[in-house]
């Protein structure tokens, strides 16, 4: 029996519709916690769409009604009117541009990465079907946020210049057509580097240059200070995000033409914008045949990777006497996994970088130095122990709550092994901690330098960060062992809800506990004597052993009732 | 069939599991004994994986005990690990290891000397022809080799009892052959070995007893022979389907022919 091949469209569809029941079914039959929970996020989401679109509209009727302000807008500009004009066009341009960026990543992994493409393409459906699904698939969650933010956003801004009902039809069909472009592009792109680069690789590569993206802007943000912002200059830098040749530009141009009702922009401009958008969606569509397909199959080829026979030699000798056990085993391996993945080492880049990061501002930054190191010799040294903590924790934090998680579904190897719990848990927990003895290390003995610490009061800084590490991985590790979650299919979904959220809280108590300990124990010693500074270490210590036992203990009770 | 030895290497009295109020395995017992391949057959969603599983410690009874080797698995389970090894039908295996690195980990699990572990590592490597994939990662193996880098850990540690579940599933021939004859070897040497399968000539061929479940429930235990005696038909085919059902599907099958 033969079957009619269905259309480019029909096919689509078909998809289409196959990936809604997947949505309407993930929601009715799913616990009532995650309806709630959607329907919570949906009265967020019009919330803040009212609330933005109020003002928004504020904002732009203050500054036309502000006479301090305006003339300074006018010397500026020449004209208001430019000045407003020029406001679309920027936050169009300006939301265009991470869209770009996530979209490669999303047409990497609908593309190429879904686990269910093998049964799709192997089907009599056309590949431009499977593809124009995947795509308008990818833009769901962009209009969701295009009209339940920059709609409102922009529909205040044209409130408040009194366009007419035509700003609001342009603006409509401007943010349906809008997305087209950088997804179409960040679609091509992917396409063409899957033709070189496997699939899987430019994930970990897009991954950790996300990471360096975050972190860049973490610096800068760092670096620029108020004073960097509030320049004239900074409305004319600002100005050239309205680039007339970009499409965006044109998107912006025809709802403004549409409000004031000047038809003839409104033509050439919707012409052109029409045109860039629709024809790189359509071009996309039409390589999609050829492009899509061959990098689909290309990742057929290609391997796990290989690692140095000669290196691997060596290496399996010397750590035969270490390994020999199996919370070393355990320990061993992770070491070992944990740099091959850059996926799950890019979610350590960001607390890694910070670190450095401050260092080098400590060391070359004398303004910073200042204001970290330069008070009084106790609160400098709590707030050296505090930083040095601080990134410690966020690098305790993820590797001790998804200590466990982590296995995913190779977890079977660790219960089958004839091993107890706790030494699974302590394999884990060590993992953790390792932050605290190196980057700790490094923290408090370079900043302990730079300030001139006295060598007891170093030691006694250095002690504090390593005690607290060890609660801080007890707690991480306990709740992570506590919550896990096996069936994660990328790494930064590895924790549950529950682990994190209590986990934020308790170290984070935790944490403040003992520097509060610590140093208001440094002070009573100097009023009451020394026997209040012994307390308050003692204090330390066992809110240390209970940080330390509790959540292990819940979690060694929930790993022996894990079931797989 | 007890080849002499006192004790049954796999032990399940009264084997019961209850999900959600639904009983997929309800009161199974069997005696496995060391030296002997023992089939354990069903239809789909019979409970075979529950009844290992349950065997081998990943799910915990809702009620029975299972033993091996003597050893209680749930409150013994260190003693019974210690001497059985799996190998699951979808084996899951860490992806970011090599084939040599991962024998490394499971011999430190088993707590193997690192010298034997280098050794009887290269040996299974060998005997199932992965040597030159050694340093390969696991992530990029076929579904063939995992399986095979999966079966040469769980003999790293030289099990007195082995449970495989679908053993020879994604194996080309000469792959399923060396299966069949090594679990031959373990079982001459003295291992228990306690099989899945589906492919009932691999069961007829290869198995000295088997168990037929279906819902949940053993319904046929014993040799080929004492089958045959209870059943109509001759093959462990016919015994299958006149047990289970599913000579009413020839009709369908026709159907949609």
């Amino acid at each position: 029996m033969t079957t009619a091949s269905p259309s480019i469209f029909g096919g689509a569809w078909t998809i289409l519709r196959a990936r809604w029941h997947v949505a309407r079914n993930s929601f009715w039959r799913g616990k009532i916690t995650r309806k709630l929970s959607t329907v919570l996020v949906a009265l967020v989401l019009i919330a803040l769409s009212y609330g933005l679109y109020t003002f928004s509209k504020f904002i732009v009727r203050g500054l036309l009604h502000i006479e301090e302000i305006a003339p300074q807008l006018t010397e500026q500009f020449g004209s208001i009117d430019r000045f407003f004009a020029a406001v679309p066009s920027i936050i169009l341009t300006l939301f265009s541009f991470p869209l770009l960026l996530s979209s490669i990543s999303f047409a990497l992994s609908t593309l190429y990465l879904s686990r269910d493409l093998d049964t799709l393409l192997v089907t009599p459906v056309p590949v431009r079907s499977v593809f124009l699904a995947r795509f308008l698939e990818g833009l769901v969650t962009t209009y969701l946020l295009f009209f339940a933010l920059l709609a409102p956003a922009l529909a205040g801004y044209g409130q408040a210049l009194g366009y007419s009902f035509g700003f609001y039809v342009a603006l409509f069909f401007v943010l349906l057509l809008l997305p087209l472009l950088p997804v179409s592009i960040g679609a091509l792109l992917t396409m063409l580097l899957v033709r070189f680069i496997p699939a899987k690789r430019l994930r970990d590569v897009l991954t950790v240059v996300g990471g360096l993206f975050g972190f860049a802007i973490y610096v800068g943000s760092q670096l620029l200070t108020r004073e960097d912002f509030a320049t004239p200059q900074n409305a004319e830098r600002l100005l050239r995000f309205d680039v007339p040749a970009l499409p965006t530009s044109w998107g912006a141009r025809v709802m403004v033409a549409a409000g004031t009702g000047d038809l003839q922009t409104l033509l050439i401009f919707g012409s052109l914008y029409l045109l860039s958008t629709l024809g790189l969606f359509a071009l996309c569509v039409v390589l999609a045949e050829r492009l899509y397909y061959t990098g689909w199959v290309s990742m057929a080829g290609t391997g796990g990777g290989r690692v140095r026979r000669r290196a691997q030699r060596e290496l399996t000798a010397a750590e035969g006497r270490s390994t020999g056990t199996p919370l070393g085993a355990i320990l061993w391996r992770d070491l070992r996994v944990l740099p091959r993945d850059l996926q799950q080492l890019s979610q350590l880049l960001f607390p890694l970088a910070i670190s450095v990061f401050w260092i080098w501002r400590v060391i070359t930054d004398s303004q910073f130095n200042r204001a970290t190191l330069g008070a009084p010799d106790a609160f400098a040294d709590t707030t050296l122990v505090g930083m040095g903590l601080f990134v410690c924790v966020l690098i305790a934090s993820h590797l001790g709550l998804t200590g466990l998680s982590r296995e995913g579904t190779t977890i079977w190897l660790l219960r089958l092994a004839p091993i107890s719990v706790w030494t699974i848990l302590w394999a884990k927990w060590l993992l953790a901690w390792l932050p605290f003895p190196v980057i700790g290390t490094l923290f408090v003995v370079t900043l302990g330098l730079l300030k001139q610490l006295a060598a007891d009061q170093l030691i006694q800084d250095w002690l504090l960060v390593m005690i607290t590490g060890v609660g801080v991985a007890g707690i991480t590790t306990g709740l992570g062992a506590s919550f896990p979650k096996f069936d994660w299919q990328q790494p930064n979904k590895m924790r549950t809800a529950r682990a994190s959220c209590l986990g934020t809280i308790l170290y984070f108590v935790y944490t403040g506990l003992m520097l509060s300990l610590v140093s208001g124990a440094r002070f009573a010693a100097e009023m009451w004597g020394n026997w209040t500074y012994l307390a308050g270490w003692g204090t330390a210590i066992v809110l240390t052993l209970l940080a330390l036992w509790l959540p292990m203990l819940l979690g060694a009770t929930r790993l022996r009732n894990l079931e797989l | 069939m007890s080849n002499g030895n006192p004790q049954p290497m796999i032990a399940a009295q009264g084997l019961r599991k209850e999900f959600n109020q639904n009983i997929a395995v309800s009161g199974v017992d069997l005696n496995v004994w060391g030296g002997e391949i023992f089939g354990f057959l069903g239809p789909n969603g019979a409970g075979k994986t529950t009844t290992i599983k349950m065997l081998i410690g990943l799910l915990k009874p809702s009620a029975g005990n299972a033993f091996i080797g003597g050893h209680n698995i749930q409150s013994d389970p260190i003693a019974a690990k210690s001497l059985l090894g799996y190998v699951p039908d979808e084996p899951y295996l860490p992806e970011k290891l090599t084939a040599r690195e991962f024998l490394q980990f499971i011999g430190g699990l088993y707590r193997i000397p690192a010298a034997d572990i280098q050794r009887r590592g290269e040996e299974l490597l060998k005997l199932f022809d992965l040597q030159d994939h050694g340093d390969e990662l696991v992530g990029g193996f076929s579904h063939g080799m995992r399986q095979k880098t999966a079966l040469a850990g769980a003999l790293l540690h030289d099990p007195r009892v082995l449970f495989l579940d679908e053993p020879t599933v994604g194996l080309d021939p000469r792959s399923a052959r060396l299966i069949k004859d090594i679990l031959r070897q373990l079982a001459a040497r003295g291992t228990a070995v306690f099989l899945t399968t589906h492919i009932l000539e691999i069961a007829e061929r290869l198995c000295d007893r088997v168990a037929i479940i279906s819902g949940g429930r053993v319904i046929a235990a014993g040799t080929l022979n004492e089958l045959r005696q209870g059943s109509t038909g001759q093959s462990l085919e016919d015994i299958f389907l006149s047990l289970t059902g599913g000579a009413e599907y020839a009709e369908i099958a026709e159907v949609l022919a």
